[in-house]
């Protein structure tokens, strides 16, 4: 697996695509995609069942306009870019072989990610109180199942990005770690793209009456 | 006559990579602030009720298409050679995925 044709660049000392340096590294690449192609269509039909069901069955002042907390929803929304952005800035940092600024910023976007998924949770557990639930209407299905299912991303995409960490914490950048990284990076932009379909079609779209 | 290929000096090989690097920096941060920009118009365009109820969706979806787009292109560099496959597997998703959405909301009423 240490055995790679591509030379090392002089002045990094790592190649220059170093996340694709070897065929497993191209490979993990190429199959992370096709697994991204595949989500796409998972969240699609959770979405198309979201837009089918949304207000079905809700109560007077339990509808999507009635409930959602819009300005929670727009610092979550700016967390989870800003996250992405950095998660560009480790994955630019790697290239150069600067392992402790990748650090830095991957730990910046796990605590923006962090972030998010706090304001996500302190959300469902407002709507619980006020009685919107997962079994309150055919609505609160939808919207827990789709909204739910990408919080459970940004859950797995945190675990995921802190075991690379802390597995790798005293090694320096190799074709071995940076496919990990790069794909891991892949993911957390995805789940950001996951997300600006929810803020626009759950939540905008959501207030318009 | 043997040609030889003009060696780059080990400082040229740096400035190089530097002006690459610096090049990204600058596209990245543009990205990202066209991002917060669309974000920026499609909240207020909402919270300040700007639009008729029929313009809403459309709207809506237009500057979620472009943002995502800035995210796949720039963010995920799907832009770059050698992404062929990459685009057909995402291009098939996309099509599965607006298939999905078009079947469940005339199926469910």
């Amino acid at each position: 697996m240490g055995h790679h044709s591509v030379p090392n660049n002089p002045i990094t000392g790592i190649p220059d695509h170093v996340e694709k340096a070897t065929l497993e590294g191209k490979n993990k690449y190429v199959a992370f995609w096709f697994f991204l192609g595949g989500e796409t269509t998972l969240f699609a039909s959770l979405f198309g069942t979201y837009i089918g069901l949304h207000n079905s069955g809700a109560k007077e002042g339990l509808r999507s306009y009635d409930i959602f907390e819009m300005g929670l929803v727009f610092i979550m929304t700016m967390l989870l870019l800003t996250s992405s952005l950095t998660s560009v800035l480790a994955m630019m940092a790697m290239k150069r072989n600067d392992v402790k600024k990748m650090k830095m910023w991957l730990i910046i976007t796990l605590a923006l990610g962090l972030g998010f998924l706090s304001g996500e949770i302190y959300e469902f557990n407002h709507y619980y109180h006020i009685g919107h639930t997962f079994t309150s209407s055919a609505f609160g299905s939808a919207f827990y199942t789709l909204v739910g299912f990408h919080g459970a991303h940004v859950l797995f995409g945190l675990l995921w990005i802190s075991t690379l960490l802390i597995r790798n914490w005293n090694r320096g950048i190799t074709v071995v770690n940076a496919p990990k990284y790069y794909v891991s990076s892949l993911y957390w932009h995805f789940i950001d793209v996951v997300w600006v379909f929810i803020f626009s079609v759950v939540y905008l779209m959501g207030m318009v009456k | 006559m043997e040609k030889h290929e003009p060696q780059l000096t080990r400082n040229q090989v740096e400035l190089e990579l530097k002006a690459d690097r610096s090049r990204e920096m600058q596209l990245q941060l543009t990205s990202f602030a066209l991002m917060i920009f669309l974000t920026l118009i499609a909240f207020g365009a909402v919270m300040a009720e700007l639009m008729p109820h029929w313009a809403a969706g459309g709207f809506l979806i237009i500057m979620a298409i472009v943002q995502v787009y800035l995210q796949l292109y720039m963010f995920m560099h799907m832009n770059n050679k050698g992404n062929t496959w990459i685009k057909v597997m995402m291009a098939l998703g996309i099509f599965v995925a607006l298939t999905i959405v078009a079947t469940l909301r005339l199926l469910i009423w």
